[in-house]
Order: C-alpha cells, then structure tokens, then sequence
C-alpha cells in the first residue's frame, strides 16, 4: 500500500521571527535544524509559542521574516496555494484539539485527504486509513457520527487521519494528552518506528515524559525562543547518518 | 442555416434544448468547479449537521419557485380554459352595446342587463341565406343559484353535440340540465327571478322536469339549466314566440309580431368566410352588434398578456430576492463553518476544494429546493385550477409546461453561478485565525 512520494527533505530555520497581528512577537527562532528521519520532540510552558512553532513549520501560519525551509523550498518565500499543496504532499498534521469533523465517521475522518487528494491516490489512503484505525484499536469506523467515540478515541482517530496519506513528515501536538499509559507507549512507539525505519521526519509537541525520551532530539520553548536543545545533535546540512 | 435546423426540429425538441441550454451553466460551472475532487461525504455531513437550517433555506426556495410556477402555468390555463368555452359560440348578436358585456352574459352566463334584439331583426336573422342556425338566448331566471337560460333545441344539439342521458324537451315545462347541475332525470325544478342572490324568492310557480342532460364543455353552461325559450316568455308573461294558432311545437319558426325580444342570438354559418359576412352585415346594421367572442377574448388575453409579463417579472424577481437572501445565509452559515474550512485548507485542502465545498453546498440547497418547488407548484396548480373551476365554472387544467420548467432552469443556473461569490468569499479566509477561534 505505498502510496508514490517525494524524498524527505531537512528542515532548515534561521532567523525567523513570527509577530501576531497586533505586532507581538510570538516566535523567534535563530537557528534550527532538523534532518530528513530525525524526530524531534519540542517542550515548553503553556503559551511559550509550541504550537505556533508547529503552525509555522507545517506553513499555516505565515511567518513574518526569515527562513524556513524544508530542503530548496522556503515556506516564507511561497505562496499561499503552494504552502498547501506542500502540505497535502508532504506533511501529516495531528492537532492539539483533535479537530475532527464531527458529522463524519471515524473512516471518513481518516481518509479526508482522499477527497482532495489525485484521485489515483483515493483508494490506497482509504485503505490506508482503515489499516490504521484497525491498528490503533478503533472500532466499527462506519458508526455516522465521530462525536459518539471517547477523548482518546478521538486523538487516534486524528492521528489515523494524519498517516494517512503517509506523508514524509509527520507533526504531532500533544498527540498522547488523552491516551492512557499502554496506548500512548503503542503510540509512541509507532510514530518513532515510522521516523527509524520508515525514514519520516517526526517532530511532536508534548510534555509526556516517554514520548521525550524516544525522541532522537529534545528542543525547549520559552516565551517564542529555543531555550534548549539537548539529545543527538545532527545539525550539519547533509549529513544524513544515525 | 441553424434557422432551418431549429424550426426543423419538433417542439419538444426545442424546448427540450432551451431547457438544457438554461441548465448548461450550472454543469459547466459545476464541472469546472468539482473536477477532481470529492466532496459528497462533507456535504452530506453538512447538510446533516445544519439542517435545520438546510431545510428553511430549501423551504424558501421551494415556496418562492412554486408560488412563480404556478402563478404562470395558471395563467396560461386560464386563457386556454376561457377560449375552450368559448369554443361553441361562433357569433354572438346582440343589441348595440359593450362587446365584453355581451360576451360575459352569453359566453360565460354572468348576470348583466342586455338590451333586447326585437322580432323582427331575429327573424331577418334567422331567415338570413347564410345562417343555418341562430338561436335566442333568454337570460334572467334561475334555480338553486344554477342560471335558467331559455333557447332551443337546436343550440342545445349544437352545444353539446348531442345529450348523454335522455331526450330532447318536447314540452314547455320539460328542461335539460348541464353536466354539473345536481339534477337527474325526473326532478322538478321551480325557477325564480334573478340570480337567487339577493334572496328575495320570486318564484314563477312554473315547474319544469328534468327529461335530459349535457355532457360537460367545461364552460358555464354546465352549471346551467336549459328551457325552451317559450316557456321563459311565457312565465314572464310575454308572448311567447308563437301566434295564436301554435301547435305547441317548440323554437322556430317564430313569429316577428309574437316575439318578445331575446337579450342575445347564437348565430352559426356553415362557412367560416360566412361568418365574417354576417359579422360585418349585423354590425352594420344599427339595430345589432355582431362579434366573435373568440376574438374579443383574444383581446382580452392580451390585456392580459401584459400583466402577465408584469407577473413574470415579479416572480423571477421574488425568485432573486430569496435567492440573494438564501445566499447571504449561506454566507453567514460559512462563517459558522469557518473552523472547519479552515482545518480542511490547515490539512492541505486546495482553495478549490474549500469554494467547491461551499459552492456545492449553496447548489444542493438551491438544486433540491427548486425540485421542491416544482412539485408543490404543480399541486398548488391543481388546486388553483380546482378553484377557478369551481367560482367561475370555466374548467381550468393548468399544467406545469415547459416556459415554467425554463424560468426554474434558468434560476437555478443564475443563483448557482450567483453562489459562487460567497463561496469564493468562503476560501479566501485566512486560515489562522479562524483555526484557533
Ligand atoms: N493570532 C494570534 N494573535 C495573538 N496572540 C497569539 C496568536 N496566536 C497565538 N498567540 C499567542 O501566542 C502564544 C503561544 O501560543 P501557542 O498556542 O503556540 O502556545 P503553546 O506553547 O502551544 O501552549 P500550550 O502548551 O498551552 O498549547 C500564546 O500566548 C497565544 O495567546
Ligand atoms: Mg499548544
């Protein structure tokens, strides 16, 4: 079931800078590397600007100045359309909130990006997404309405939906928040099996302790600024060896 | 070249064509808007999620096409239904006067006070070399609120074209009833003066039986109730048509001095140029008016022609009012699905997908709402025509047809393509913002 992709490319940030509309700055980034395969964990208080960072990587949130690019590709210097089609090739995104479609099944859900996606792709990312759910221990994927599953039901379903297309690079917020200890660990250990042997590029938000020490790298946010950065340094263009 | 090709075609055809060519747009835009994408389970999903919301739009629509449809499909039925019951009366004389009262009286049997034709212009009338058949008609009593009208029996052979159950009157005090008069065979029936509105009851102290009755014209006159003219005379104390040597054989020939006068005369040629002879003879002469209430409807219809129009602007432009009001509903509405929008474009949907999204979600409501609307135009035609039947006694069968089916086509494709500005609206909102809220 694989679905046709381009190569993982390394994510390269300097100087950016991202303001809120009112003129606050709510990023600022020097410098920031991060190699095709790696995963990357990101911690931080509450409001230190994660999520924003998240935003900014995946080119939902236009940044205000500097670099970001994901190998030749500057987000900053692209357009709108093509930020998102970068998006819809490239990246799976599992959101802080869930946001899943309520009116919709959990099947629905995870196989959305058929719908926009070439249509010779269709049926592999449903058949994709099924796997997934089934994998994720999700149970009858057809029932009408997604709202009627539970909290941590619902964040597998998320995470289904961003793997479904399977992207080369996956960006997860909090994506263990509402699981239980087993099912975060499963989780855990599926999306840094998919960075190690798959070769996808993971980078998570999450304050879980497990999710941070499987991480081949752990990055800490503080008010819009990396503070620190520890774990197994690959921070040379190029260089692509574990 | 494409002259010849199109009026080569049958009607249908042709407005079959129009119909399509009105839809076209709606495809195309469609076409172009939806190609390669899916975007049935979101909006099914929507159409879920609001529907009640959903529904009211669709209601609006709905109400707002079936008001228009009928109203026009009804007002070609009643031009049809009209000059259907005018059908059997070829030429109409009467005293100079207004043609339109004329006609209301003796066409479509309305109460109204015509001057007399005298004896002696009925029988140059009805000796004319042309006429093989002119017939009084004497307005002025009724039974049970149904007009008495006396005549003879040859109009009545002519407006029917025969009886469907009895016989023929033979007497005096014998009557054929119309199709929709509540009378059988053997009833006995006693007229009184006027229409019986007023309630003051004037009764002859005549009685006529019922010995046969009419098949339905889809005119007035099924309401009505058929007498020799003699006996209309007669209980008026006139004379009654005859001299004093009568035989009591019933209608003609009548005697100039013996004849009272009749309000109007049902004139017939066998030749349609014989016809217009005699209409241009009466007409010149001073006692007389002569005309084809076929054609005086004909102007009527098109007084009415232009109200019509005037309708038919109304409608379309209530049509656009709703619609304009259904979009900028809906352009509320994808406010309200913002977050979701915005989370489709945050996954990677195109902005095409997202104005696809909301276009096909306006055209679902529009499409279904019209369909709707259809249907309940063509019951409330229905019902519409039963009434019309039902006060005026001029069979209505309206029908849906094809000038409705375009000017529906035709909205739909002008607020599908209308809809295409909130929809863009929709997938130019930045996607931050609305994420987060
Ligand atoms: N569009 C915006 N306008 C103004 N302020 C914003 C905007 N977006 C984010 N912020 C602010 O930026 C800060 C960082 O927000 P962010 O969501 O990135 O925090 P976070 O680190 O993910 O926090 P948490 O752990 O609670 O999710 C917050 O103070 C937030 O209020
Ligand atoms: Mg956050």
């Amino acid at each position: 079931m694989k679905l046709p992709s381009v190569p993982v490319p390394d994510l390269y940030v300097k100087d950016l800078t991202l303001r809120s509309p009112e003129g606050r700055c709510l990023l600022s980034i020097d410098h920031l590397h991060v190699a095709a395969g790696e995963s990357l964990a990101i911690k931080g208080p509450s409001g230190a600007g994660k999520s924003t960072l998240l935003f900014a990587i995946a080119g939902i949130i236009p940044v205000s100045s500097g670099t970001l690019a994901w190998g030749d590709a500057d987000l900053a210097q692209m357009s709108d359309n093509a930020r998102t089609q970068f998006r819809r090739d490239s990246l799976g995104i599992i959101f802080q909130d869930h946001l899943l479609f309520e009116e919709l099944s959990a099947a629905q859900n995870s196989s959305l990006a058929a719908l926009y996606n070439r249509p010779h792709t269709r049926t592999n990312i449903a058949a994709r997404a099924r796997q997934l759910l089934h994998d994720l221990g999700i149970k009858d994927h057809d029932r009408p309405y997604v709202d009627s599953y539970s909290g941590g039901e619902r964040q597998r379903i998320a995470v289904a939906r961003a793997l479904a297309a399977d992207p080369q690079v996956i960006l997860a917020d909090e994506p263990t928040a509402s699981l239980d200890r087993e099912t975060a660990d499963r989780l855990i250990a599926d999306l840094t099996r998919r960075a190690k042997h798959d070769g996808r590029t993971l980078i998570c938000v999450s304050h879980d302790q497990a999710l941070l020490a499987a991480a081949d790298r752990v990055i800490t946010i503080q008010e819009g600024c990396i503070s620190a950065d520890t774990g197994r340094h690959r921070d040379t263009r190029g260089d692509n060896d574990v | 070249m494409f002259e010849t090709f199109w009026f080569a075609l049958p009607i249908w055809m042709q407005d079959l064509l129009v119909f399509l060519a009105l839809l076209a747009p709606l495809f195309i835009a469609g076409l172009i808007c939806l190609r390669g994408y899916r975007i049935t389970p979101l909006l099914v999903g929507l159409l879920r999620r609001h529907r009640m919301i959903s529904l009211t739009f669709m209601a609006l629509i709905a109400t707002s096409v079936a008001i228009s449809a009928s109203l026009i499909a009804q007002e070609r039925g009643l031009r049809a239904g009209t000059a259907r019951a005018a059908e059997k009366f070829d030429l109409v004389v009467a005293a100079p006067g207004s043609e339109i009262t004329a006609m209301l009286a003796a066409v479509y049997l309305q109460p109204s006070a015509l001057a007399l034709v005298d004896g002696d212009t009925y029988i140059k009338i009805a000796t004319h070399e042309l006429v093989s058949l002119a017939a009084p008609l004497a307005f002025g009593d009724s039974w049970n609120g149904a007009p008495v009208v006396g005549t003879t029996d040859a109009f009545i052979e002519h407006l029917g074209d025969g009886l469907s159950t009895g016989r023929m009157f033979a007497t005096i005090d014998e009557a054929i009833a119309g199709a929709a008069v509540d009378l059988s065979i053997g009833d006995k029936i006693a007229p009184v003066h006027g229409d019986g509105s007023a309630g003051a009851v004037d009764e002859h102290g005549f009685e006529y039986e019922i010995v046969g009755t009419l098949p339905a014209t889809g005119s007035p006159w099924d309401k009505a109730i058929l007498v020799p003219v003699e006996s209309v005379w007669d209980v008026h104390n006139l004379p009654n048509g005859h001299g004093s040597d009568w035989d009591g054989t019933l209608g003609a020939p009548f005697a100039p001095e013996h004849f009272p006068g009749t309000p109007a005369v049902l004139v017939r040629a066998e030749a349609l140029w014989a016809n217009y002879a005699l209409q241009s003879e009466f007409n010149t002469d001073p006692n007389t008016m002569a005309f084809f209430p076929g054609s005086v409807l004909a102007q009527l219809h098109a007084l009415m022609g232009d109200i019509r129009q005037l309708m038919s602007v109304l409608a379309v432009t209530t049509q656009v009012l709703v619609a304009i009001a259904v979009l900028s509903g809906l352009a509320m509405l994808s406010k309200l699905l913002s977050r979701r929008l915005a989370l489709l474009r945050a996954l990677g949907a195109p902005r095409r997908f997202i104005l696809a999204l909301n276009w096909g979600f306006a055209t679902v409501l529009i499409v279904i709402g019209a369909g709707i609307g259809l249907v309940l135009g063509i019951g409330a035609t229905a019902i519409l025509s039963a009434m019309i039947t039902q006060r005026t006694n001029v069979l209505v069968t309206a029908h849906l047809g094809w000038p409705e089916l375009h000017i529906v086509a035709g909205f739909v494709s002008f607020v599908a393509i209308l809809s295409f500005i909130p929809a863009y609206a929709a997938s130019r909102r930045p996607i931050t913002e609305d994420l987060r809220t």
